[in-house]
This record gives structure tokens, C-alpha cells and sequence, in this order.
């Protein structure tokens, strides 16, 4: 469905993304993988246009709805959550009677009924799911979560899998980027591992299904 | 969002008509009118008696701070009227009264109305920022600088015009001679050489309230004796000073001073009386620098017009006023 | 745009921010209005009502472009360093809608500002008898606003390019030149050179944000207003927002 092709970044001279590519199919959890500084976060933010690229090609179809939620999401702390779905379906174009409805289902749905609390009461958990649950206004058709689970604590994380493990469910493609490989075992489909903004290994769900654990292939990769 | 773009666009282009169009070019309205209150005096001011003495005959240069505009009157017997404005590359980059030579001729040069009423504004809150920041206040000036000032301030300037026209360079060869020719020493030599000496200010005080009060006195003897009186300070101040001093304080009275009484004689016919004592009678304050010249000059041409019939005929750089006045007394 | 400044709005407003100009208008009408006052005028104490009335509307007229300064010099960079600019880049909002949109927020908040402020002296006015000069006082504000709305447009302008420090410090400046347009007219002259060229190119590009004030005064006292000051004024309020197009950030 997204067909990253040899893209590159440099920061001062230094490459950051080098010649990566890769494809995600529709409907599939793929899974961005690697140290800090491995080029991750620039990488989706390239996808995302948030960051512009030195070269390659980002394609994805035409009229493709993308959702995006961060790595360490803000949201204006004097808001509600209900508010703040308002605000941004409001960016979206969603209609005014349809913000209210659509926000409360979404909340419901990350697991925050109560929408009058402001989110200056919100924990890391809350404000994570917050996150999934502005990235899924307006139906999006892709997914691309940052470390959706950083912060979490086990239950959390439990929960958020799950979620996603529904997203999938529901035909979108999403792109992950996770420190905790336990997790995007339990949800990837396939994935890449990066090292200083190359690509050093690629795997698939049943490269550790069967026999080595992700753990085990990431640090080979890595390691080598 | 193309349409967006073109409103904007045509918003930019409205705003910038309205600021062409509502613009202001050229020499304003209210300076013409000044200009024009001055030319409606010259008959009064020529009654003064200064011989040819008129502004019609002097061309006035308004400064707005880029260039001047030269006003000038038709003076042919059918145009008599007609007011001429002329845009000229500034002779000065001055803010502030005085004469220039120009075109073969002396002509007045003085701010706009609007920017010497602004440096007023800002002298006075300057001024008064001082004095209120020693008592420990906030301290504020409302201007006081008015269209009768501006008018008055234009005739102060013709009178120098005349006086440089009909051969002031005596007064001029008398500061050469006494070496004080430089312009940027003059005021200096009044703040070193009378303002620091105790004596001088305490007779200068007592000269000015001796004219002052022969002034105000209804009584020809007693003028006459207070006149009589204040020359007697005038001829001790004299033999204190140096020189250079007496040259400057000669200058200053005479040719200063002289003009500050056709520039008030000008505010008089502008304004009421209360308003004349108010801006040139007021109680004399003794001060550093040169201003109080212009006031005691002053003074001795308002006694002169009491006392000695017709003395403008005779006004020339070699006589000075005490001269005058001692013509008048004996 | 009208959602991102909406938003914005309600931040500050929750905020409290606005709660420190309802300080500070309290602040000067104690000082201003109390008859032991210590402000003098031509040497005399200020207590006369025009007189009084026209040192309130200075200073609150400058007192706003502060606040101006102040309430719009972190707005945009804020966003940015929160990492909020992602989740609107990504939503399809071009970089002049959002900027212009958090900028029409710190217009707004500084004329809200300006106009608590405007209310303290209409009050003030109305105290001591002069209720004639509220219904001016309308129009009036709004001649004040474009004077305020041209600092706080600046500040949002130049804070999408540039840091903070250099915001505030050209802000000031421009609020300093602008405020006291009319004394550096005159005293340009005096500079010379070098200096008096480069102060007339100054003052010929920065508006004449006292002679606005002037005008929103004159206005309230029944004396002539010169329009050119007001049109002047917008086409510089149009031709900074220009600056949102112009300027835009490499990443978010």
C-alpha cells in the first residue's frame, strides 16, 4: 500500500535515513525496529511530510487517509478530551453535529469514557490512548503510531495492543515503531530493523513464530 | 483558496489607495494659513517703522525635516495675494528658527508648524521629566507652542532678514574683531563669563526689574529715572566684562533682542493682552545661557516705543540700545 | 484557520492569562486616579479630568503594545517545541493557515487586552461626569486596536523564523520607534549621518504607532482625526501578515 523507495536524510552533513525501502501491504502491522538514533521517527516523519527528504520516493495512493499519533503526544492541558477530538475533527473537516458523536465513540473505544475531565488530569496511559484515538478521526485507511506504548504499564500495554490488534481487524495498514520487541511481536506481520538509517535486517511474522525469537533476531542484527 | 488569495490581494491593493489618497503632500493647510496670518501684519508691522521693513519682500522656507518649501507672495500690483509654494532641496537640516542666504537673497527658514510644535512637546516633557524625577514624580508637558508662536517666530526671522539685508555686518565686524566670530563658542562665553560670576548675575537681575518696572510705571519722571538707573547697572556690568563678553552681550541685546520685540509686537496683534504679558512678560527668572538677552533687548525697544518717538528710523547695527535709551533720558 | 484560532483562544482564556491586564488596568486607574496623585504637569499637579484622561490614554495605549509583545512572543514557537505543529501538518493544514491562525489568536487576546483596559477608562470617565466621551470611546478603540494588532502581528510574524530573545528585542524596538515616532522625527536631524539616514528610513517603514493613539484620542474629544494615520496603519497591519506566507518553517 506505502512503498518507501530509496530515501535518504542528512543532518549537518551526517546521514540520519540511508537509501531505505521497504513496502507495507494493505492490512498488515509492519514494524519499524532499531536503537535510539537508528532513524526511526525520521523516517515516519518523512512519510508523514513533517520532515522533508533528500531524496527517494515516498508513494501512496491517492485519497489515502493517514492517522498519526506520536511519541510523546501534547495536547492543551486546559482542554477536555472530548475537546480536543472536537478540535482536531474540526481540522479534519468533520462536520460539527458528527465531532460529538464520532468523539465519543472513539473515546469509548481507547477505553475513555469520561470525556469532561481536562487533560492536565491525564496519566501517560490516558494521554496514549488519547493519542490512537485522535489518530483514528476520520477513518483513516493507515495508522502510523511512534511508540505507542512508551510509557505504558503492563495493563496498558495489554490494552493498546489489543486495540491495534482491532485496528488490524478492521483492514488498516499501520506502521509501528517500538522499543518493546515483546509487543510488536504479538502484533507485526513484518517488519525492518534499522542501524544508523540503514536497513540491516528484514523479517517476517513466522521468521520468529517459528524458531528464533524477535529478541534473538534483532540482536543479530544489531549486533552484526 | 484561490479566491482567498485574490481578496487578499485586492485587500492589500484598497488599503494601499487609501493611504495614497489620504495622504498628505506638499506644504499643509495649516502652514499656509500661518504664512497667511503673517502676510495680513505687514501693514501693522511696517508701522513698527523699521525703514522697508516687510515680509512681502522675504521669502520663508518651511522645513518638514526632508526639504523646503519656499512661500512667497506676488507683490505686482494686480497678484497681490497670490501665495507661491515652491519644493527646494533643504538649505538646513535644522530644526529650528534662523536666516539663510539663498538665491541671492536672505530668506526666513523655520520648522512646520507640526514639527516645531513637536520639539516643543518634546523640550518641554524632557524639561519637565527632569524636574519631576528630583521631587520623585511623574512629571508631563502639554505643549504650549501655538499658531500665533509659529506666526510670530516667522516674523522674528523676517526681522533678521532685514537686519542682515540692511547691513548688520557692523554688529557681525564687531564679534570678528572681538574674536567671537565662531558661532559654537558664543553661548559658551555667556555661561563661562557672566553666568559664573556672582556679581554680574546680581546686577543683570537688577538691570532687567529696573526696565521692567520703568516699563510699568505711568509716570514719565519716574520711567526716566528708572531708566537712568538701570543704564548706571548696565555701564558697571560693562566694565566688569571681557572683551569677547561685551561683544557677545551687545550682539545678543541687539540684535536678538530687537527681534524678539518685532516677534512679540507680531503675538500681540494675534493674540489678547493676557496672553501677550502672559507669554513675554512673565516674572523675570535669572537663567544660564543667552535666552535672557533676547528678553532685556526686548524690554529696551518696548521702553524705547514709551520714551523715544520714531527710534526704529535710526535702528542700525552701529547704535546700540543703551545708546538709545540714553538719548531719550538726557 | 478560524478552528486553530478558536482553539488557541479557549487555551488562553482557561489559561488566566488575561487575568494579569485585569491587574495591571486596576493597578494604573489606583495610580492615576487617586487625587494625591504625584504625576504633575507643567509643574502643577495632574488632577484636571482632560488632563488625566489623556495621560491614561497614553499610557494604556503603551502598556498595550507591551502586552502585545508579551502575549504573542511564544505563542507559534510553543507549538512547535511541543511537537503540536505534527498532529496539524499531518491533518492537511498548510503552514500559513496555522500560523495565521495562532496569530489572529494573539491579535484577538491583545485586543481583548487593550479593551479591558479601554473599559477601566471609560469608567473612569464616566466617575467623573464625562459618560459623553464612552459612546467616542468605541470607535476610538478601534483605531487603537490597529495600532496594537501592528506589534502583535509583527511579534507572531517574526517568532515563526526567528528565537525568542530576538523576537522580544526587535519587538520592543519596534514598539519603542513606534511609540515615540514623533520625538525621533525630530531628533533624527540632530544624529547626523549615517544615523539620520538610517532613523528616516526606520521611521518612514515603522508606522506611527503614537500618532494612531493620537487619532483614537481626538476621536473621543470631538477634535479632528487624520485618516491617513488609520489607513496607513492597516496596510501596515496587511502588510505584515504578508509575513505568514513568506515565512515558513523546514519541519515541523
Amino acid at each position: 500500500m506505502i512503498t518507501i523507495s530509496n530515501l535518504s536524510k542528512s543532518y549537518k552533513g551526517k546521514k540520519v535515513v540511508d537509501n531505505l525501502s521497504f513496502t507495507m501491504k494493505e492490512g498488515e502491522v509492519f514494524a519499524l525496529l532499531g536503537s535510539n538514533g537508528a532513524g526511526k521517527s525520521t523516517t515516519i516523519k518523512m512519510i508523514l511530510d513533517l520532515v522533508k527528504k533528500d531524496s527517494g520516493e515516498i508513494m501512496i495512493p491517492p485519497n489515502t487517509v493517514i492517522g498519526y499519533s506520536p511519541e510523546t503526544p501534547y495536547f492543551p492541558p486546559f482542554l477536555t478530551g472530548m475537546e480536543v477530538l472536537s478540535y482536531y475533527g474540526a481540522l479534519q473537516k468533520i462536520p460539527q453535529k458528527e465531532q460529538r458523536e464520532t468523539g465519543k465513540k472513539l473515546l469509548t473505544l481507547v477505553g475513555l469514557e469520561d470525556d469532561s475531565t481536562k487533560i492536565r488530569f491525564y496519566s501517560k496511559g490516558m494521554l496514549q490512548r488519547l493519542a490512537l484515538a485522535q489518530a483514528l478521526l476520520g477513518d483513516p485507511d493507515a495508522l502510523i503510531l511512534d511508540e505507542p506504548c512508551a510509557g505504558l504499564d503492563a495493563m496498558g500495554r495489554i490494552e493498546m495492543l489489543n486495540l491495534i490488534k482491532g485496528m488490524k481487524k478492521m483492514g488498516k495498514t499501520i506502521l509501528m515503531n517500538s522499543h518493546i520487541l515483546n509487543d510488536m511481536e504479538k502484533v507485526c506481520d513484518e517488519g525492518i530493523i534499522m542501524q544508523k538509517g540503514k536497513v540491516m535486517q528484514r523479517f517476517k511474522k513466522e521468521d520468529f513464530e517459528k524458531e528464533n525469537s524477535l529478541e534473538e533476531i534483532f540482536i543479530k542484527a544489531v549486533g552484526a | 483558496m484561490k479566491a482567498w488569495k485574490i481578496i487578499y490581494a485586492a485587500m492589500g491593493i484598497f488599503l494601499a489607495a487609501g493611504s495614497i489618497v489620504t495622504g498628505k503632500y506638499g506644504l499643509s493647510e495649516k502652514n499656509i494659513t500661518i504664512y497667511r496670518e503673517a502676510l495680513a501684519l505687514d501693514e501693522t508691522m511696517r508701522e513698527l517703522g523699521f525703514e522697508n521693513f516687510s515680509l512681502k519682500t522675504v521669502k520663508v522656507r518651511f522645513y518638514n525635516g526632508n526639504c523646503d518649501y519656499v512661500a512667497s507672495v506676488d507683490t505686482s500690483a494686480d497678484e497681490e495675494n497670490h501665495i507661491f509654494i515652491k519644493k527646494e532641496k533643504a538649505q538646513l537640516d535644522v530644526f529650528a528658527g534662523t536666516t539663510v542666504e539663498a538665491d541671492g537673497q536672505w530668506q526666513v527658514l523655520l520648522p512646520t508648524y507640526e514639527q516645531f510644535s513637536g520639539l516643543f512637546d518634546a523640550l518641554g516633557t524632557l524639561d519637565s521629566y527632569e524636574q519631576g524625577m528630583q521631587e520623585g514624580s511623574f512629571a508631563f508637558s502639554e505643549s504650549e507652542y501655538s499658531e500665533s508662536s509659529h506666526v510670530a517666530t516667522i516674523w522674528h526671522e523676517a526681522f533678521h532678514a532685514w537686519q542682515a539685508e540692511n547691513g548688520i555686518e557692523d554688529v557681525e565686524e564687531l564679534m570678528a574683531q572681538a574674536g567671537v566670530d565662531d558661532e559654537n563658542t558664543r553661548e559658551d562665553i555667556i555661561v563661562k563669563e557672566v553666568d559664573s560670576d556672582r556679581e554680574l548675575r546680581e546686577l543683570f537681575t537688577e538691570e532687567m526689574l529696573l526696565l521692567t518696572e520703568a516699563y510699568q510705571t505711568k509716570q514719565p519722571e519716574k520711567k526716566k529715572e528708572l531708566v537712568v538707573k538701570a543704564l548706571e547697572i548696565a555701564e558697571k556690568r560693562e566694565e566688569k566684562l571681557t572683551s569677547e563678553a561685551k561683544a557677545m552681550e551687545y550682539f545678543l541685546e541687539n540684535y536678538e533682542g530687537s527681534a524678539r520685540y518685532v516677534e512679540s509686537m507680531a503675538y500681540r496683534e494675534l493674540e489678547n493682552e493676557t496672553a501677550w504679558k502672559t507669554a513675554y512678560l512673565s516674572e523675570f527668572e535669572y537663567r544660564n545661557g543667552s535666552e535672557k538677552y533676547y528678553k532685556l533687548g526686548m524690554m529696551k525697544c518696548m521702553l524705547l516705543d514709551q520714551i523715544y518717538d520714531g527710534w526704529q528710523e535710526k535702528y542700525s547695527g552701529k547704535t546700540g540700545l543703551d545708546e538709545f535709551l540714553k538719548d531719550a533720558v538726557r | 484557520m478560524i478552528t486553530i484560532m478558536k482553539n488557541a483562544l479557549k487555551e488562553r482564556i482557561r489559561r488566566k492569562e488575561l487575568y494579569i491586564v485585569v491587574a495591571v488596568g486596576i493597578l494604573l486607574i489606583l495610580l492615576c486616579s487617586s487625587d494625591s496623585t504625584s504625576i504633575s504637569m507643567n509643574g502643577e499637579p495632574l488632577v484636571g479630568f482632560r488632563n488625566m484622561f489623556m495621560v491614561m490614554h497614553v499610557l494604556i495605549h503603551v502598556i498595550s503594545c507591551l502586552l502585545a509583545v508579551v502575549l504573542s512572543l511564544r505563542t507559534i514557537p510553543k507549538e512547535y517545541e511541543r511537537r503540536n505543529s505534527h498532529l496539524v501538518w499531518v491533518r492537511g493544514i498548510g503552514q500559513a493557515e496555522y500560523h495565521a491562525g495562532l496569530a489572529a489568536a494573539n491579535v484577538l487576546a491583545t485586543a481583548f487586552s487593550a479593551a479591558f483596559l479601554y473599559m477601566v477608562l471609560a469608567g473612569y470617565a464616566v466617575a467623573k461626569g464625562h459618560a459623553s466621551y464612552v459612546v467616542r470611546m468605541l470607535p476610538a478603540y478601534l483605531i487603537l486596536t490597529v495600532s496594537v494588532s501592528i506589534v502583535s502581528l509583527l511579534v507572531s510574524v517574526l517568532s515563526i523564523c526567528l528565537p525568542s530573545m530576538a523576537v522580544g528585542i526587535l519587538a520592543v524596538l519596534f514598539a519603542g520607534f513606534g511609540v515615540l515616532h514623533g520625538f525621533l522625527e525630530i531628533f533624527k536631524n540632530a544624529v547626523g549621518g549615517a544615523g539620520s539616514a538610517s532613523m528616516s528610513f526606520l521611521l518612514k517603514v515603522i508606522p506611527d504607532l503614537n500618532g494612531l493613539q493620537k487619532q483614537a484620542y481626538n476621536l473621543i474629544i470631538g477634535e479632528r482625526v487624520d485618516l491617513h494615520l488609520v489607513w496607513f496603519g492597516l496596510f501596515a497591519l496587511w502588510v505584515i501578515s504578508s509575513g505568514l506566507f513568506i515565512f515558513k518553517k523546514k519541519e515541523a
